[in-house]
């Protein structure tokens, strides 16, 4: 894939030397640091589900994980396009997949460093003499980079089809609701047409292929496929768009 | 996209692009479906318990016995939030059940299915509940039509006070895992177990909904994984083949002898009985009391007796129709501790409850055979004996003690096993398939299986119909844990140095590498 790591050395020195990053980088720490010690106090100093909660089970870590990606994958496509970089970019001796996919994996790696927080918060506590369960936490941990990653690759088809960035943050916003209401409506029809759409529901259902395996402790292949192959088909479907503007233009 | 021709007209050129793109967007979503799918497969499926106290894994003959699953098994939750003194203890075990079952739904995708009923909606949930033949606060497990219910208290956890006022309590043991591979085992017996009510001679109707019918008992052996059915001599003539349980309850008028004998027949040739004798017609020709003393178990004349308490007074009376009404079972007292039917009401601390019960009296059980007391009314009740009311000249009870009448227990139910071939005059050759031993239960109280005293002798009845279709699955397996790691949020440092990390150290960090990286950038 020519000239992915070049891009994604570019995006990933533009994100970390981008003010708006480091906001949104040391807001999301705070809201973390508030919710371990609140998730501790609260269930009486049950350190395992007090992780499970930061990683899974608050609201907070949903708002944090719908919100996030489009505003950091708002500028990836959208804001270039704005600017009139994306047209240089496109036009340099890149496949569109290299663009989409190495400003893709900044922003996952952003991320990821966004909730290796929870595990150091671990290792704190370890420190501190009290063993949390590692394996959970790991998975816990890994369940919330591929959810980010499924999330921004939904925010970079949202970058890929708005010239405005805000416009773009709001409908990765959108899409990233959606993603997680949809499989739940299904859910509550009943009757043939009911099962039916909880049927495919369940193909679509990130709550669950969180909850069922990665915030049990359990690592699961079918689950981590299913966030591998929903992220893919949202950037090759990002990739499309690109290429569809071109074209189109 | 490049293979568009460029020198056709944009109209054409968006037209095929149009057309390209839906055609691709298809073929990827179905590309999705498909890989979906497959992962979801169990030969292509790898799950790893990452979890250092092995919450994701289930003993080896829970994963073997789903494993070995034929057919998919669903498991209808019914279980629903209840504010009493035991809400919290029961919320645990109830929570501690459901991720049982996701563990099992998650190692064994498509072939066990987790369907929680909605409680809050009670006509659907009371409907789904009678098909089911469920409990409140039950799971049924259910695979083509054979169902195994595994209640919340005793099946799957005992809760026990933790203060002397019983104000607070506890799960005091989760059995879960256990009552799980149970019923699997019960779902996964390939033949139902066949359970035939006599009827045609004053039984009791197993579809009433009465106080003096048995449609409730009938619902639970159906909701136990049993096919119920009828067996009326009249029609049917000799006992079906496939029977598993004859069940005669109460009858009031005597069976003729060629009935006797069909029924003679099926037990010596190693059939399973389960004889109420009636409240009118105990002894006698055509009677039950004449059916089961050939098998040890001679029914008495007399009803079983005990003082009651006159809460007005506070002393132990006679002479009271509620004296042939009673529990038995008092701190275990009164219930066989060896034998499978009456020891898990034992352990549980559970009671059975009689009114107007007949009794037995101990005989000679057939060659080879054992025969068990599995009831016994108690001694004494508060210190006062009790008695066998004898019926006076009309056939009256007065319900007193007369002086001419026995005193101290009596045999209420019992139990006898023996090997087929040892008995005279056997005809095996009726019945092909019928175990080598014939097991009969006879209980002694006519109304012991109506719908008016069934909630109290439930486990009873149901230990009873398992005993006999030998049902009896002694699983053990370990427990299902779920130890945490607690912190003491209460005293220590701990926590303040974590807040002190979390609230101002981290935050704190990364917002001077922001600033750092700001400034030099600036420069």
């Amino acid at each position: 894939m020519s000239g992915f790591r070049a891009i994604f050395q570019r995006e990933l020195t533009g994100l970390f030397l981008t003010p708006l990053a480091w906001v949104l980088l040391v807001a999301a720490i705070c809201l973390n640091g508030f919710m371990v010690v609140a998730a501790l106090m609260g269930s009486g100093g049950d350190v395992d589900g007090a992780f499970n909660y930061m990683l899974g089970t608050s609201g907070a870590y949903w708002m944090l994980m719908i919100s996030l990606p489009p505003l950091l994958t708002m500028r990836t496509i959208s804001e270039e396009s704005k600017g009139g970089q994306l047209e240089f970019l496109l036009t340099a001796p890149v496949t569109d997949g290299a663009v989409i996919l190495g400003k893709h994996l900044a922003v996952v790696v952003f991320l990821s460093v966004l909730w290796a927080v929870v595990p150091i918060y671990g290792l704190t506590l370890e420190l501190l003499g009290v063993s949390p369960d590692w394996g959970q936490m790991a998975l816990g941990y890994l369940g919330a980079v591929l959810v980010s990653a499924l999330f921004s690759a939904l925010g970079m088809v949202a970058s890929a089809l708005s010239s405005t960035p805000l416009l773009a943050a709001f409908l990765g916003f959108i899409f990233n609701i959606a993603l997680l209401v949809l499989p739940m409506g299904a859910g509550s029809l009943g009757g043939t047409v009911g099962r039916a759409l909880n049927a495919l529901a369940g193909k679509l259902d990130v709550l669950t292929h969180l909850q069922l395996s990665f915030m049990r402790g359990a690592l699961d292949s079918a689950d981590v496929i299913f966030f591998l192959a929903w992220t893919g088909l949202f950037l090759f479907a990002a990739t499309r768009i690109v290429e569809g503007r071109r074209m189109w233009s | 996209m490049k293979w568009i021709d460029p020198s056709l007209s944009p109209g054409r050129r968006r037209l095929y692009l149009g057309f390209s793109v839906t055609l691709i967007s298809i073929a990827a979503v179905g590309l999705l479906y498909f890989v979906l799918n497959l992962s979801e497969e169990g030969r292509f499926r790898m799950r790893f318990d990452l979890s250092e106290v092995g919450r994701n894994t289930l003993d080896p003959t829970t994963a073997d016995q789903l494993e070995k699953l034929e057919e998919p098994v669903t498991a209808h939750v019914f279980f629903r939030y209840e504010n009493t003194v035991q809400s919290a203890a029961a919320s645990e075990a109830r929570s501690r059940m459901m991720d049982l079952l996701l563990v099992a739904s998650s190692m064994n995708a498509g072939k066990f299915e987790i369907e929680v009923q909605d409680m809050e909606d009670l006509v659907s949930a009371r409907s789904k509940m009678q098909e089911l033949g469920a409990e409140d606060q039950s799971i049924v497990l259910d695979q083509g039509g054979r169902r195994a219910m595994l209640r919340l208290v005793p099946d799957i956890c005992e809760l026990d006070p933790t203060n002397a006022e019983r104000t607070q309590w506890k799960v005091a043991s989760f059995k879960g895992e256990q009552a799980l591979v149970e019923g699997l085992l019960k779902v996964g017996t390939a033949e139902r177990p066949r359970i035939l009510f006599s009827s045609g001679h004053g039984e009791r109707d197993p579809e009433g909904a009465d106080a003096l019918s048995m449609g409730e008992f009938a619902r639970a052996l159906a909701g136990d994984g049993f096919v119920v059915g009828v067996w009326d001599s009249g029609e049917n003539g000799a006992i079906p083949q496939e029977t598993t349980i004859l069940a005669i309850v109460a009858p009031e008028d005597p069976f003729a002898p060629e009935e006797i004998n069909y029924v003679r027949r099926y037990v010596d040739a190693g059939g399973r009985l389960l004889v109420i004798p009636g409240q009118g017609l105990f002894q006698g020709p055509g009677s039950m009391g004449d059916l089961l003393h050939d098998y040890g178990m001679l029914t008495q004349p007399g009803i079983a007796c005990v003082p009651i308490l006159d809460p007005d007074r506070g002393v132990m009376v006679v002479q009271d129709v509620a004296c042939a009404a009673f529990f038995v079972g008092d701190n275990g007292v009164g219930l066989s501790a060896t034998h499978p039917i009456t020891k898990p009401i034992r352990d549980h601390l559970r009671k059975t409850r009689v009114s107007r019960s007949r009794s037995f009296e101990r005989g000679q059980p057939p060659t080879g055979g054992t025969l068990l007391d599995l009831m016994v009314s108690p001694n004494r009740a508060q210190g006062r004996e009790t008695w066998l009311d004898l019926p006076d000249d009309q056939g009256n009870y007065d319900q007193f003690p007369d002086i001419a009448e026995p005193r101290g227990a009596v045999r209420l139910a019992m139990a006898v096993e023996f090997p087929v071939g040892e008995r005279a005059n056997s005809e095996e050759a009726d019945f092909d398939n019928l175990p080598e031993r014939a097991r009969i239960v006879g209980i002694a109280c006519a109304d012991f299986a109506t719908n008016a005293l069934f909630n109290y002798n439930r486990d009873f009845l149901l230990n009873s119909a398992n005993w006999l279709a030998e049902r009896e699955f002694n699983v053990r397996v370990r427990r299902y844990r779920e130890e945490r790691t607690m912190m003491d949020v209460t005293r220590g440092t701990e926590i303040v140095q974590l807040r002190l990390i979390a609230w101002w150290g981290l935050p704190g960090l990364f917002a001077a590498v922001g600033l750092f990286l700001a400034w030099r950038r600036r420069d």
